[in-house]
């Protein structure tokens, strides 16, 4: 977190700036689409009160920690993005995530899963093929029996399987 | 029958061969249970009410019992390993506990945590024994007003938790204010946030949002490093050495008290009093200044709080049929189907429920410890795999938690999406906790207050004027001025909190 105090680059990647101006965001947006609630009064709140008044607030201390990104030196935003290996692993994996819930629902658990571990340990971790495939195929059939048969949790069975 | 009659009649009735079994039972699924990210107690204890029909109401409840104490136990052991939390009690535990693991001490943390919660478990009981019937009493105070102060002094304990930015952690706990928001209007039914999809309607679901800001994020910001620094400090030693104890004490004593009375308190609860444990221990610990950097106090207090306020949850319960929280409201479901309507009538009535559950929580408390020490010699092995192999466990883990609330793969895309943001927020230099409690205490907290606007008519003065919302107000107020006083107390007292990673 403390990275070095030295600010590099221009005003607009410093940290704090950047998260300031992603909470104002956040609270324009809560504005926008919760402004249709009625507000009621301090005494009797309605339902857009609390919403409305959260939002105002969140507007306000995300404009003081934009102001302070702006103004002070401080943390430059995090050094590690320029570490093309790191930031190719973790594409990697919000890809494999985001993929894994796109699919489950039609491949089904055991497939995805194991798609999932190959993904991981040969993709992200770069072991050989054999050890990705062994372990995807462990890790699923053995988290299948897990969750599926001891504990009845509800698996997606996938399209094609009965 | 008074406190040393009831106890002997309570060990009678507990110490039937059946009746230990299902206590067995109970406590092994609980611990299970809490080690899992995604099942809770609440929610085991729903699937399981079917089955418990053909049981005597006794067992039930002792088994059920059982399930909830236990998951404290198990809730801890995922903080600590992998830093996702099993409960949403054991989220500080994640601190310390993982920071401990990463420096080589797993061992000594989940022996620490176990033992910690049995302490705080049976002398939990013991106060059960003797205070049930007054603290019980209290409970029936409790009106909207004192829920809402409550739930204010909850949320002002994030501002400690935040890492070194104040800034920071009020951002963060006004977008999870933000976020509880979503969903139906707690008084009106009003839709908020829905645009229109069903899934949001009835907010964010809890289990999703942790696996993701905890499991996710962690995961995420570990595998950014260089493979080489992705490894974990080889293990040493299983058991907290002596010096582990004596730290310990001040904070499983602190915490063991904390716990029960914010146990009893409805709406307070487990996550409530860990967290509560935990600044208390930043401020008092011998250690405060390493906490956050493995610490065993932020263990030792957490967990002893948690297994505390457990069991003096069910305080409520069984003396005024007031169930204190959700797990404590299957209790009543269970007890109803059998035919019984807690109330203060319940000791005098069914002695056998009372002092049984009582006793047999005391001997679950031992099961317990007798169980999870010899399992922290294998927790410890589990560390051994290299950690990219150990990623897409912990990632399927985190996705079929999510996905199983509902079965909806909006649940686990929530997940995901959290996951993302909440690995953006920390290299931001953002804690999730603040964010995290502020979820869980929104919705209850605007209900409470527009609840108590609504029965005075508008009136601001109902928090002031009744005692026990003033109080907790009081002790809000204290909370908030401490770090000035204690600022201005000794100047070498470390004032603001350690940074948090």
């Amino acid at each position: 977190m403390s990275e070095a105090a030295r600010p590099r680059g221009p005003r607009w990647r410093r940290a704090d700036a950047v998260a300031g101006a992603a909470f104002l965001a956040l609270a324009f947006g809560a504005w926008l689409a919760g402004r249709h609630l009625p507000p009621g009064s301090l005494r009797q709140p309605g339902p857009g009160f609390f919403p409305l008044g959260l939002a105002a607030l969140l507007a306000v201390l995300s404009i003081v920690l934009l102001v302070r990104g702006l103004a002070r030196p401080g943390a430059d935003l995090p050094s590690m993005w320029q570490d093309r290996a790191g930031v190719r692993r973790l594409a990697l994996i919000g890809a494999a995530l985001v993929g894994y819930v796109a699919v489950v629902e039609i491949a089904g658990y055991l497939a995805a899963s194991f798609a999932l571990f190959v993904v991981m340990i040969r993709g992200v971790g770069g072991y050989g093929w054999r050890a990705a495939f062994s372990a995807g195929a462990i890790g699923a059939a053995g988290s299948y029996l897990l969750f599926a048969r001891a504990l009845k949790v509800n698996l997606p069975a996938g399209l094609w399987l009965p | 029958m008074d406190g040393f009659a009831g106890i002997a009649h309570g060990f009678a009735v507990a110490l039937e061969p059946a009746r230990l079994a299902y206590c067995f039972l109970g406590v092994v699924v609980g611990t299970v249970v809490g080690v899992l990210p995604g099942l809770g107690p609440a929610a085991t204890i729903a699937l399981l009410l079917p089955a418990t029909y053909r049981l005597d109401p006794v067992s039930a409840v002792i088994m059920l019992a059982g399930i909830y104490y236990g998951s404290q136990y198990g809730g801890s052991t995922t903080a600590i390993l992998v830093r996702i939390p099993g409960e949403s009690s054991s989220m500080v535990t994640c601190y310390d506990g993982y920071e401990m693991t990463r420096r080589g001490r797993a061992g000594p943390a989940l022996g620490m945590a176990a033992i910690a919660s049995f302490v705080a478990g049976t002398a939990g009981v013991v106060g059960l024994m003797l205070v049930a019937p007054g603290l019980g009493r209290m409970a029936l105070a409790f009106g909207p007003a004192e829920y809402a102060s409550l739930m204010l002094l909850g949320l002002t304990l994030v501002a400690y938790l935040g890492g070194d930015s104040l800034l920071k952690a009020l951002l963060m706990a006004l977008t999870g204010l933000l976020l509880a928001t979503v969903g139906q209007d707690p008084v009106a039914g009003v839709e908020r946030f829905t645009f229109g999809t069903q899934n949001l309607l009835d907010g964010f679901d809890l289990v999703p949002v942790f696996m993701g800001l905890f499991g996710v994020a962690e995961v995420l910001e570990t595998m950014e490093r260089p493979p080489a620094r992705q490894r974990l400090a080889t293990p040493t030693g299983l058991w907290p050495t002596r010096a582990d104890f004596r730290d310990s004490a001040g904070p499983v004593a602190r915490g063991t008290v904390l716990g029960f009375v914010l146990g009893v308190l409805p709406g307070g609860g487990a996550t409530i009093a860990s967290i509560a444990s935990y600044v208390t221990e930043r401020r008092l610990a011998r250690n405060r200044h390493r906490m956050g950097q493995g610490a065993i106090e932020g263990v030792a207090g957490p967990e002893a709080a948690n297994n505390a306020a457990a069991t003096g949850s069910f305080i409520p319960l069984l003396t005024l049929g007031i169930p204190a929280n959700v797990v404590m409201a299957m209790m009543l479901a269970a007890l109803t189907i059998h035919g019984i309507r807690p109330g203060p009538l319940l000791i005098s009535e069914q002695p056998d429920l009372f002092w049984g559950t009582i006793t047999s929580m005391y001997l679950g408390n031992v099961m317990l410890l007798v169980l999870n020490l010899p399992l922290v010699g294998l927790f410890v092995q589990i560390l051994r795999v290299p950690y990219p192999i150990l990623t897409p466990l912990i990632l399927l883990l985190c996705l079929i938690g999510s996905y199983s609330v509902t079965g909806q793969t909006a649940d686990a895309l929530t997940m995901v999406g959290f996951g993302i943001a909440g690995y953006l927020l920390r290299k931001l230099g953002f804690e999730a906790a603040p964010l995290v409690l502020a979820l869980i205490l929104g919705r209850p907290m605007e209900e409470a207050v527009r609840q108590a606007l609504a029965l005075s008519q508008g009136s601001f003065a109902v928090f002031l004027t009744r005692p026990i919302s003033l109080a907790l107000l009081l002790a809000t107020a204290a909370s908030l001025a401490a770090p000035l006083l204690g600022r201005a107390w000794s100047p070498s007292s470390p004032s603001r909190p350690p940074p948090m990673i």
